[in-house]
């Protein structure tokens, strides 16, 4: 009898592990990632691309010797162990330009999809060139594009979503796409329940902190201390929303709602604080969290939008020919 | 035939395996590195920490926590020209954002408040940048400029406004001599 019970429970048990191996498969190794990683691709390329074009402005009082932190100076702030990226500021002459360049052209053929993986590990170098050099700059943006480009330099979605179909590809694609969810969730989960530490979390006050904040605000926002309600209430809410967002966000009737909260969220702190990269940057990974069909109903019309213009700009008059001689033939690339 | 499918999944095999492995390894990472104080954390710290800092994956995830930002304040400094005199009065960052991408603005908010928090921030790192910037200058002294981010009821009431400057602290930080940078 014991043995018999012995025998039945370690059935069970392999029985429990191969299924749990078997999900574990399907959810990193098998979901259909390739539209979205595309999608985020240009987005991201798009986005970096105006982020270290900005940067390059102020190359020189940053990351130079003559600005603000000379390189000698930049273990003040820390344990420089194990920041390797940090130590080929000493060996390149005018370091600060040369990643300065390769961040602004990386960052175009990412998102033109050219050698999109050799452009996103190139731009993941640089960026962590920069976090390593100057880490009194490093903040929100900074930290999550870390993440967002290994998701690239992981799945590397090719020019065109016909391409390169294989068995790694496709599993990587997908391995890259999780990782990419997991890493969302994550940093809302730890940001909410950090701010549970906060007073003035609990209090209802910090959208007010934030707005007040001279320094911070983008704008006069002084009006809006007469709609406190209003002001508690969206305080509560974000709160809420942040812990919350790891265990909506799966849920298939909750997913469009709470990514919409998110983007409203976003589009307030990129609005009232003058955060646009920020903003962009944690709206934009939420094409991780969108249907596969619907990322190819975005890529799909964009597509078509871009053909359209472009045959207005070099073809003109003679667009309505050609628009029926080349109907439905359009090759779905990005 | 037969062994070279064998091999091939073999082979496949061994790959998923170790794809696993650094899979694992990474989300132990991620979700340890905020929570980096904790038992578990500080006995797997020898294998993440090199994995974490240097991809610079080690973070906390605070954005606006445990509470939004500290209050307006500025690095103030005055310089000192050739015949003695303190001429000038200079704030960093500007008050008013004159930037048009407001980013430019954000990285020097940022930067002057880790400069007045370090040790050496105003002597080995801005002074020396501002003494460049100021050929004539001998001498630069420099201060903390806070605001407080005034109550809603105050600014409901009327009584204060946003950047009203009513409530103003300046401290004194340290004084810098140029001739040594300026060589």
């Amino acid at each position: 009898m014991g043995r018999f019970i012995q025998r039945s429970f370690r059935q069970v048990l392999v029985l429990r592990l191969r299924l749990f191996a078997r999900k574990w498969d399907q959810f990193w190794f098998r979901a259909e990632a390739l539209p979205q990683l595309v999608l985020f691709r240009v987005l991201l390329g798009a986005l970096l691309f105006l982020f270290f074009s900005t940067r390059l402005l102020d190359l020189e009082l940053f990351y130079s010797d003559r600005g603000v932190l000379p390189l000698e100076q930049v273990s003040e702030f820390g344990d420089i162990k194990y920041l390797f990226a940090l130590q080929l500021w000493g060996l390149i002459p005018a370091a600060h330009w040369v990643f300065g360049i390769i961040s602004v052209l990386a960052s175009l053929t990412l998102l033109f999809g050219v050698f999109p993986r050799v452009s996103a590990a190139l731009l993941f170098v640089a960026h962590l060139g920069f976090s390593q050099r100057n880490p009194m700059l490093v903040y929100g943006f900074d930290k999550v594009v870390a993440f967002f480009l290994i998701s690239l330099i992981i799945s590397g979605p090719h020019l065109s979503l016909m391409q390169s179909r294989g068995f790694w590809f496709s599993r990587l694609s997908s391995l890259a796409l999780r990782l990419g969810q997991i890493q969302v969730a994550v940093i809302y989960v730890f940001s909410g329940l950090e701010k549970l530490k906060g007073p003035m979390w609990w209090r209802g006050e910090s959208v007010w902190a934030v707005l007040a904040n001279s320094q911070m605000a983008q704008f006069d926002f002084a009006w809006t201390a007469h709609f406190p309600v209003a002001l508690t209430l969206a305080t509560y809410a974000t709160l809420i929303w942040e812990i919350y967002f790891i265990a909506l966000v799966w849920r298939r009737p909750w997913t469009y709602p709470v990514l919409l909260f998110g983007v409203m969220l976003h589009l307030g702190i990129g609005v009232a604080m003058g955060l646009p990269y920020f903003a962009a940057g944690m709206v934009f990974s939420y094409v991780f969290f969108v249907r596969a069909e619907h990322a190819l109903t975005v890529i799909v019309q964009w597509q078509r939008s871009v053909t359209r213009i472009r045959r207005t700009i070099f073809f003109g008059k003679h667009q309505k020919k050609l628009q029926v001689s080349t109907q439905s033939s359009d090759p779905i690339s990005v | 035939m037969k062994a070279i499918r064998v091999q091939k999944n073999l082979k496949r095999i061994g790959w998923k395996a170790g794809l696993n492995s650094l899979l694992v390894f990474h989300l132990m990472g991620i979700a340890l590195a905020p929570l980096g104080l904790n038992y578990i954390g500080h006995q797997l710290g020898p294998w993440l920490e090199p994995y974490l800092r240097s991809l610079q994956l080690a973070s906390s995830w605070g954005f606006f926590a445990p509470d939004p930002g500290p209050p307006p304040i500025y690095i103030e400094y005055e310089v000192r020209n050739l015949s003695g005199h303190w001429v000038e009065t200079f704030q960093w960052p500007a008050r008013r954002d004159p930037y048009f991408l407001r980013e430019r603005q954000i990285w020097r908010i940022a930067a002057s408040r880790h400069l007045m928090n370090q040790a050496n921030g105003m002597t080995q790192m801005f002074g020396p940048h501002i003494c460049a910037k100021h050929p004539s200058a001998t001498q630069v002294r420099f201060y903390s400029v806070s605001e407080d981010v005034p109550a809603l009821l105050d600014v409901q009431g009327g009584k204060r406004y946003p950047g009203d400057q009513k409530w103003v602290e300046r401290r004194y930080l340290t004084t810098l001599t140029c001739g040594g940078i300026h060589g």
